[in-house]
């Protein structure tokens, strides 16, 4: 269908594009509430689907009413004694061989140089001389301090805000959706719940896909690294999967983590077959998961998602990269919806 | 309705837990076992038990069997001959064959009846079984028992059975949870 040439269509979609635009901006320069806002999004996600099968399980095992809520407190409690057990084991682990790497920056940095005599002599002495080293490390140190501090700040705030969050969701859904719906004027209405909808729907999909994608993908890294005798093979499996949501880049920052921490320990093992790991895990991502979990939820052309990654690592670096098919989504059923309903107000035969 | 299963499905299943018990069970972070020095943390004992509780009790109790044996077979042949702490193990382990055969075979049996946290307890049905067999088993056939029975009386060895089907709970419920988030949601 060829699109409209009336500019009373045009102006009021340029606006619409504008403000969508702003409201972007103002999301992303508040970057970490927005990292807790859709860390949130994705805990209610979750939430319900966690719901959905405890209602399942009450079915299926026949499970009388007075025992329906011990049995969910027993759920919880074993989850999270289960969790907090597996995480401090592997955290214990990590920190144990943090301090036999060194407990200083001067240590690490004499284990870093050591690594220069088990390298054939033509990489130390060309690609990876001391001034090289020693400035990559610099380099790590001062992101690795600016990432901790912004974690440590989204995790407080994820703390007070995502329980509120969930709670709101669960008590408050339909009283906050009929309030928005109130809010928009009558003759727009039925196109603002279409597009709210198609939106809601698309990004739950969306996110429900990425999300799977990478709880499978961590396991299998933590299968992997357990096995070949990763120190803390738990939390950098986990921050693996979870750094696999950064498209194209996450398997190589996932690759950082454990095959560095397995070279200062002289662990050239583990470093090597990290490697290995990280390569049967996203041959598995590209040929099983993509296909039939990301591609088959997200209906996105792949030269045109590559093209929207780009764009967004351009204008936001890493954050632009992870957000850019969500954004356009957004982008692309508000518009199209806008000018749907612009079309039948200005072009339509009743109109003229 | 039951869905139909393929044979060449479930061999595909069977095929690779069995090598991912291999795997598990000569992992280079496995544990030792605080309460018996030199025994380790068996985590491959609970593959027979996810495979019960994920695709049933045929497959619990193939996976269970093949699995024992494939890595009595490992330990055998891809350990140095001079190593008896090896041998011994794989005597042990081709013993478990028909214990854990048993525990991934009842773990699936009872599936439909009861919740995944109670099914990964079939593990004590596991070690109490492999316990009898090592004392029973070898002076059928003319051998000293694998485990002797003063050890039964020593109770450290309970504690750490306990500590063992401990961990073995809290991972078969994980692994059960990130599979049915994870893989059956492919299906969908």
């Amino acid at each position: 269908m060829a699109l409209s040439t009336n500019a009373h269509i045009w102006k009021p979609l340029l606006v619409i594009f504008l403000v969508l635009t702003g409201i972007f901006a103002l999301l992303f320069y508040f970057e970490p509430i927005l990292i807790v806002v859709v860390l949130g999004i994705v805990t209610i996600l979750m939430c319900e689907r966690i719901y959905a099968d405890y209602r399942r399980n009450l079915v299926r095992f026949r499970i009388p009413g007075f025992f329906r809520r011990l049995y969910a407190i027993m759920l919880i409690l074993s989850w999270m004694f289960a969790l907090i057990f597996l995480l401090v084991t592997s955290l214990q682990d990590l920190s144990d061989a943090f301090l036999r790497i060194g407990s200083s920056q001067e240590e690490i940095t004499t284990s870093l140089l050591s690594l220069r005599t088990a390298l054939p002599h033509i990489v130390a002495g060309s690609l990876l001389t001391e001034d090289i080293l020693l400035r990559a490390q610099a380099y790590i140190f001062s992101l690795f301090s600016g990432v901790l501090s912004q974690i440590t700040f989204i995790v407080v705030e994820g703390f007070l805000i995502i329980p509120l969050m969930v709670y709101t969701y669960f008590t408050r859904k339909q009283e906050i959706w009929e309030f928005m719906l109130d809010a928009v004027p009558t003759r727009f209405r039925n196109e603002f719940e279409r597009a709210a909808l198609d939106i809601g729907h698309q990004l739950q999909d969306y996110l429900s896909a990425r999300t799977t994608q990478s709880i499978i993908l961590g396991s299998m890294y933590c299968l992997g690294f357990y096995i070949i005798g990763v120190k803390g093979w738990l939390v950098l499996g986990m921050l693996a999967g979870f750094l696999n949501v950064v498209p194209y880049l996450g398997p190589i920052l996932a690759l950082v983590a454990p095959f560095t921490v397995s070279l200062l320990l002289h662990d050239t093992f583990a470093a090597v077959y990290s490697i290995v790991v990280i390569m049967i895990a996203q041959t598995t991502d590209h040929f099983y998961l993509n296909t039939f979990m990301v591609a088959s939820k997200v209906k996105i052309d792949t030269l045109l998602s590559i093209i929207l990654i780009l764009i967004g690592a351009q204008l936001l670096g890493i954050l632009g990269m992870i957000f850019a098919i969500p954004v356009y989504i957004i982008y692309k059923t508000v518009l199209s919806e806008s000018y749907r309903a612009l079309v039948d107000i200005y072009d339509s035969p009743v109109s003229h | 309705m039951a869905k139909k299963i393929y044979w060449q499905d479930e061999l595909f299943r069977v095929a690779v837990l069995v090598i991912l018990y291999t795997l598990i069970g000569n992992a280079r972070s496995v544990e030792p076992n605080p309460f018996i020095p030199g025994a380790i943390v068996a985590v491959n004992m609970v593959i027979p038990v996810l495979a019960g509780v994920l695709f049933g009790a045929r497959t619990g109790l193939l996976v269970g069997f093949f699995g024992a044996l494939a890595n009595a077979l490992v330990l055998h042949t891809l350990n140095p001959q001079g190593n008896p702490q090896a041998h011994l193990s794989a005597e042990f382990e081709l013993l478990a064959a028909a214990p854990h055969a048993a525990m991934g075979f009842l773990a699936g049996y009872l599936r439909r009846w009861l919740p995944t946290f109670i099914l990964a307890g079939s593990l004590i049905v596991g070690h109490v079984l492999s316990i009898a067999f090592f004392l029973t088993v070898p002076p059928l056939l003319g051998q000293e028992p694998l485990v002797p029975f003063h050890v039964l009386m020593n109770s450290n060895l309970w504690y750490a059975i306990l500590y063992e089907t401990f961990i073995g709970i809290i991972t078969v419920t994980v692994m059960t949870a990130v599979y049915r988030i994870g893989f059956e949601n492919l299906k969908k």
